[in-house]
């Protein structure tokens, strides 16, 4: 290992220094300008053909290159540009060149795929990229509202700021089978797991393009990313240069149906700038505020089996809504009734008649509307300083840092509020290697659990139990209007009503007061998490295909990953101190191109985590070349996770049950060797099935894909298609157990009445899933584009029961129409995008149910201002403002118009 | 613009499609039909009903005079209303009121008299006492001994506590329905807000405890001397005979039982039998002492000892036991302790209330308060006689476990004072006995 390390030393070392030797001595200047619109054209690769010198233009299309003698040819290349090649005899001037814009397909190259450098059309497993002038041309007001507009891609927005994609299926807020990473970092919140990438990252005007693998990619990316990789990279100041804003105002919620209509406001500036042709920095802020959507289903619940019923506040005594808290607290006003009888044995009687079928009764809650604070605050700032070691190394030093309010879904409705994470990272890029060492820092800030806060927010206002409690008083009204003669709703209004009085109502002094102290309590006596737990990682890899490429292209890699959870016991069994957890992992890559038409890639991976067995995921795929631009793509992937840090080490406790991990130390905390656990389902069947505790086990899915991109048409007509199936093993889930709180013989009424856990399980049964897309993009003539992509997911063999939370819709299409040029010097561009979702069974953690399906349109219509490089735009998200949810519990989202204006876009 | 769009008819065409497809709207989440609340009657409700029959329209003038004519209105509640007929509201006033004449006069008068005459209190009272805040069909009466207790809309002492309620005891027997001791005549009438149960007497709420009756009652100075007795000495220890006071039972609100009443005659015939021989015996030794003395001898001693004691023991024996006193004559304690008087007296209770419409029609041993601390006794022995379809039992017995017989019920369900069965106190129900049941052998 030592030898390796050496040799890796010395290459790496020799790539610097070998390329800091040159020297050059001719300058050659010109501008660059769109050869249609006469504007001038930035970011345009320029380079010194049989070199690796290179530099770009600036925002104004100016570049400056030096080249060792005369002549020299420049080659100019852009995406969406004819390339072009120039050879200099002279440097005395500077010169023109008039780029000629193209409409061709297909000439994307992405990195993700293979880690290393190729045309998208030669990708040996599924990817999708957007580009900065695909955000730029997308009516959606995020950027990262573009990524479900790609194929077979799934989106859950928890709120107006929080979306979770996912491919594949397992949808859901925090997804933790689909990695998110943003310039290389895993942007996943070390201790809360949910990926941050629409609250914490790149402001939309530093995106350069995002990459989105679907499907297992764990081969390269490490654990996670069964279902898919997002890969977000910024725009680097070398290539990207100049100040440039966007001022997008707006407004939602225009029916005013939930709230009044609200402006919406997104703010933000990049301004970059090479210093020297070593040296250049960037930075960046985005502000955006807006009135955020809101959860709104008030259908009941029944917790105890995970299905809605039907029933109301004014029907059901044990209302539990949705989107209601506090109600989650249940208890059977019988025991209140039997005391009386006790006492009064002349009532006995009557009561025995009326305690004949559990009369469960809840508290009173509070609907998120009234709860959370509508204002969403989302302020992110970045910067990087880059300093170019070589012509083809380059450093950096960067850090990302946000912060604000926003709403996830878990167990419950969280507000994160003034949630901070920063993510800081140094890194030397080579073209053959990387280095890389980045931290993430996660401070919960005042995040709070909704249902958590209101329930002790009820038990402090009034206690649930005692003599004088809630359910006392309540109890004895009910028996009080049924002595005489009321009905069993009338009985029920009459006793929620004596025993709410003295409520506090929303918005008084008296209810803020209260409900401030209890949000601002950790779990359990009140609903704050006080999560500051941080993740270490460093990473690096070398491409030796340059010393190897006769025989076979060599990628080797690996990286070290330390999380640290620290919740101080809000979150995590951390009470006593900060829990660390270490990873490491390891991976090779040999390509081999067979023949003209035939490249095979093999690839393996090996991943230990401390707490487990370590992993080896193998990948191999193959190009088939059939003809230019038209491939078939064949590979057999597996991914794995290891249980996230949640499903490892989480503890907490929501009152009605405990939530733990799964590791081993619970064992003993929880005395399951000498108080065993039973599966809770079973026992309320009168079964006793014994559980055993701290065997779990990383899952992993095996997934064949096959597919085809090909341009066609005159290479009008990009066309890919795929396919693919997989199978997990040892898929990740909970089980629901209960253990006797006496220690004794456990018995069925501890189904009700003993210690309830949920913990985390593997299933052993062999989940299968497969599915299919077709994606079609085609360039009309004046510029005209027209797209369609449909998919479709499913997953079969199923145990009856088990709950899978694929929450995939069987299918699913995109369709869109667009314009990037139109008008006087085509300057006018427009483009409609249609999504349909079908319905499916939504499984949460929150809540399960059916989702409807759902249609939304969106469009933008723009307006270029060449001389400033300036865009107008007015755009709709949601243009009908059809209100829809894609996950039960989430909030409903309606429609966004916006206005945006863009200085210096490029 | 026009030429673009010409040139590209078909894309128009394709986002009139689209366009076409999204007119469907997205449709709300998946809402569940709610049970549709029952939809209001259209039929009466109670108050109209009694409105509306003839046979019900003084009580329906009682509920008048009671103010509760809305409350029975009510079509969201839910009551069982035990209505007698005309005759019987014009009887119990003829009672209540001290006029005979009432029983003879014509409803309008009699509704005259309700409506100015009669307390509006005790109007409450009684109506209140004859609603069931639930439906209750008769089908739904128990089949078992001894009845279903269910509250009344009755609070005799809201001040005392607003959860108080007088039962109502329900039972179907083999003959009829009953609430407390009266036969349902007519059961089931539907209204909108519950059931009309027609009844063959008007149920009026008691307001004496068991200890008023035995207090008061001539008849019962015997029983009410045991009880003395009984509870003289009582060191309240829990679980045992010493628990409980009896007269504090019997005289408190909240313990539902069934008192079997030995009268006074029952009592002087045990304790004859019980005396007679300790007087034989004292008689026999005082004259046989008198007579050595006097120089016989032992034979002729004998003889004039027994026929001394032969003959006068009897009437001294009797004069003991003629009153009431003679539980508290020291000179008898070692005889009658304590704890054997109440052990006696316990296992004349039941401890739940049980009218002699309830007994069944075989014997039956049914448990008494004795069986709280020897849960292995036989308890006592019931049984009532009903002849052909009359709801009224003819006959019924209760029998001690060691009694050689059974002892009757003195049948009399009128009103105290004379009534002697099916008496209803606000803690239980009495009935007078001919005999003192014997629980354990004397």
């Amino acid at each position: 290992m030592r030898k390796i390390t050496s040799y890796l030393v010395t290459l790496i070392l020799a790539n610097i220094l070998t390329v800091s030797a040159f020297s050059q001595n001719v300058t050659i200047s010109g501008n660059i300008k769109n050869s249609v619109s006469q504007e001038n054209v930035s970011a345009v690769s320029v380079t010194v053909k049989g070199s690796d010198e290179g530099t770009y233009t600036d925002d104004k299309g100016n570049f400056k290159i030096s080249v060792k003698s005369l002549p020299a040819t420049l080659q100019f290349t852009s995406i969406g540009f004819l390339p072009q090649e120039k050879t200099f005899t002279s440097a005395s001037s500077s010169v023109q060149i008039d780029f000629a814009p193209s409409n061709s397909l297909g000439q994307e190259v992405v990195v993700s795929a293979s880690r290393v450098p190729q045309k998208i059309m030669e990708s040996p497993v599924s990817i999708e990229r957007v580009s900065a002038a695909n955000i730029r041309t997308s009516p959606a007001a995020s950027f990262y509202d573009v990524v479900s507009t790609l194929k077979g891609v799934d989106v859950t927005t928890s709120s107006i700021t929080f979306k979770t994609p996912t491919t594949r299926g397992f949808g859901g807020s925090g997804n933790t089978r689909f990695n998110q990473l943003v310039d290389g970092m895993d942007n996943q919140a070390p201790g809360l797991n949910f990926s941050v990438g629409a609250i914490i990252g790149l402001s939309e005007l530093d995106v350069d393009n995002l990459e989105l693998l679907s499907g297992a990619s764990s081969a390269l990316y490490g654990p996670g990313g069964m279902n898919g990789t997002l890969l977000i990279t910024s725009k680097n100041p070398f290539k990207y240069q100049g100040f440039s804003f966007v001022v997008k105002e707006g407004l939602n919620h225009a029916d005013g149906s939930e709230r009044p209509v609200s402006p919406y406001h997104d703010w933000s500036f990049r301004w970059a700038k090479k210093v020297s042709e070593k040296f250049a920095f960037k930075m960046n802020a985005e502000i955006l505020q807006a009135k955020d959507w809101i959860g709104t289903d008030y259908r009941d619940y029944d917790r105890t089996n995970g299905v809605l019923k039907p029933g109301t506040r004014v029907t059901d005594p044990n209302y539990d809504g949705v989107n209601t808290y506090g109600d989650e607290t249940t208890a059977d006003i019988r025991q209140v009734l039997a005391g009386v009888a006790a006492q009064a044995p002349f009532l006995a009687p009557f009561i025995a008649t009326l305690s004949q079928n559990p009369l469960n009764v809840s508290r009173t809650g509070y609907t998120e509307q009234q709860l959370l604070n509508p204002n969403t605050i989302n302020f992110k700032v970045s910067g990087s300083l880059h300093y170019k070691l070589s012509a083809n190394t380059e450093a950096e030093i960067a850090g990302y840092w946000g912060t604000g309010n926003t709403v996830y879904t878990g167990a419950s409705r969280y507000s994160i509020k003034d949630f901070k994470m920063g993510q800081y990272k140094i890194d030397i890029v080579n073209k053959n290697w990387m280095l890389r060492a980045y931290t993430t820092q996660e401070n919960a800030g005042q995040s709070f659990n909704l249902a958590a806060t209101t329930q002790n927010f009820n038990e402090l206002w009034k206690p649930s139990g005692g003599s004088n409690g809630w359910y006392a008083q309540y109890g004895q009204a009910y028996l009080s209007a049924k002595l005489g003669g009321a009905s069993d709703a009338d009985a029920n209004a009459s006793a929620r009503a004596v025993a709410d009085i003295g409520r506090p109502t929303i918005g008084t002094a008296a209810f803020n007061t209260l409900y401030n102290k209890v949000r601002k309590l950790p779990v359990p006596k009140g609903g704050a998490l006080l999560d500051r737990s941080d993740l270490y990682n460093a990473e690096g890899n070398y491409n030796l295909s340059s010393l190897t490429k006769s025989v076979v292209e060599v990628l080797v890699g690996g990286n070290y990953r330390r999380y640290v959870l620290n919740s101080q016991g809000t979150l995590f069994a951390d009470s006593t101190g900060p829990i660390s957890i270490n990873e490491y992992g390891a991976y090779l890559q040999l390509g081999k191109q067979i023949t003209d038409g035939l490249k095979i890639t093999a690839s393996g991976r090996y991943d230990k985590n401390e707490n487990f067995k370590g992993r080896f995921t193998p990948r191999v795929t193959a190009v088939l070349k059939l003809a230019e631009d038209n491939n078939i793509r064949l590979s057999y992937q597996t991914a794995y996770r290891f249980p996230s840090t949640q499903q490892q080490w989480i503890n907490l406790d929501l009152n009605s049950y405990k939530l733990i991990g799964g590791n081993k130390s619970f064992n003993d905390y929880y005395h399951f060797d000498t108080n065993p656990i039973y599966n809770r389902d079973s026992l309320q069947n009168g079964k006793v099935v014994p559980v055993s505790f701290g065997n779990s086990k990383p899952e992993s899915l095996s997934s064949f894909e096959a597919g085809y991109r090909g341009l066609v048409l005159d290479k009008k007509l990009l066309i890919d298609i795929y396919g693919y199936a997989g199978q997990y093993t040892d898929f990740i889930g909970r089980t629901v157990v209960a253990q006797s709180k006496t220690n004794s013989a456990i018995t069925p009424a501890d189904a009700a009445t003993g210690q309830i856990y949920s913990i985390p399980t593997n299933s052993s049964a062999k989940i299968k899933t497969y599915g299919f897309g077709a994606g079609l993009d085609y360039r009309l003539p004046l510029n005209f584009t027209l797209g369609v992509n449909a998919a479709t997911d499913n997953l079969t063999n199923i145990p009856s029961g088990f709950i899978a939370s694929f929450n995939s819709p069987k299918y699913k299409l995109n369709a869109s129409f667009g314009n990037t040029g139109f008008g006087t010097d085509k300057r006018c561009g427009f483009n409609v995008a249609y999504r349909f979702q079908g319905s499916f069974y939504f499984q949460g953690d929150l809540a399960n149910g059916n989702l409807p399906a759902v249609q939304t349109v969106d469009a933008q219509f723009s307006y270029k201002i060449p001389t400033t490089k300036s865009i107008v735009k007015i755009g709709a998200n949601n243009l009908l403002n059809q209100y829809y949810y894609n996950a039960v519990g989430n909030s409903r989202i309606g429609g966004l118009y916006y206005v945006s204006f863009g200085y210096n876009i490029y | 613009m026009i030429s673009i769009i010409k040139r590209n008819k078909w894309a128009v065409l394709l986002i009139g499609c689209a366009m076409a497809v999204l007119s469907s709207c997205n449709k709300d989440l998946e809402q569940f039909p709610e049970a549709a609340p029952p939809a209001a009657s259209t039929s009466k409700a109670i108050g109209d009903n009694l409105k509306s029959i003839a046979r019900d329209s003084l009580f329906y003038k009682l509920v008048q005079r009671a103010g509760l004519l809305d409350t029975l209105n009510k079509k969201s509640k839910t009551f069982t209303v035990f209505v007698p007929d005309s005759n019987a509201i014009k009887g119990f006033l003829a009672a209540a009121l001290g006029n005979p004449a009432i029983a003879t006069l014509p409803n309008s008068a009699v509704s005259t008299i309700i409506l100015t005459q009669f307390p509006a209190a005790s109007a409450n009272a009684i109506v209140n006492y004859n609603i069931i805040p639930q439906a209750f069909p008769v089908a739904s009466f128990p089949r078992t001994f001894p009845n279903v207790a269910i509250a009344s809309l009755f609070n005799p002492a809201p001040t005392a506590s607003a959860f108080l309620r007088l039962d109502l005891y329900l039972y179907q027997g083999s003959t009829s329905a009953y609430v407390n001791n009266i036969p349902i005549v007519a059961s089931d009438i539907a209204t909108a807000n519950g059931l009309i149960q027609h009844t063959a007497a008007l149920l009026v709420p008691p307001s004496l405890f068991l200890w008023d009756r035995i207090n008061t009652d001539a008849d019962f100075t015997f029983l009410r001397a045991a009880i003395l007795r009984a509870d003289s000495g009582t060191t309240n220890v829990p679980g045992t005979l010493n628990q409980a006071i009896l007269q504090s039972v019997l005289s408190n609100i909240g313990p539902d039982l069934t008192l079997f009443a030995p009268n006074n005659q029952a009592f002087k015939n045990i304790l004859y039998a019980k005396a007679n021989p300790i007087v034989y015996g004292q008689l026999y030794q005082g004259a046989y002492a008198q007579a050595i003395l006097g120089g016989a001898t032992p034979v002729q001693a004998d003889g004039i000892a027994t026929a001394y004691a032969t003959a006068n023991a009897p009437a001294q024996t009797t004069a003991l036991v003629s009153d009431p006193s003679v539980f508290q004559n020291p000179a008898l304690f070692p005889f009658l302790p304590a704890v054997s008087v109440k052990g006696i007296l316990v296992s004349h209770i039941l401890g739940k209330r049980a009218y002699t419409n309830n007994f069944p029609i075989a014997v039956t041993n049914v448990p008494t308060l004795l069986n709280s601390v020897i849960p292995s006794h036989p308890g006592v022995a019931l049984q009532s006689t009903f002849i052909g379809l009359s709801p009224f039992s003819i006959s019924s017995t209760v029998k001690g476990a060691y009694n050689p017989s059974a002892s009757n019920v003195l049948l009399n369900n009128t009103s105290a004072p004379f009534g002697t069965s099916d008496q209803n106190y606000l803690n239980g129900v009495l009935h007078k006995i001919d005999q003192v049941l014997i629980p354990a052998p004397l």
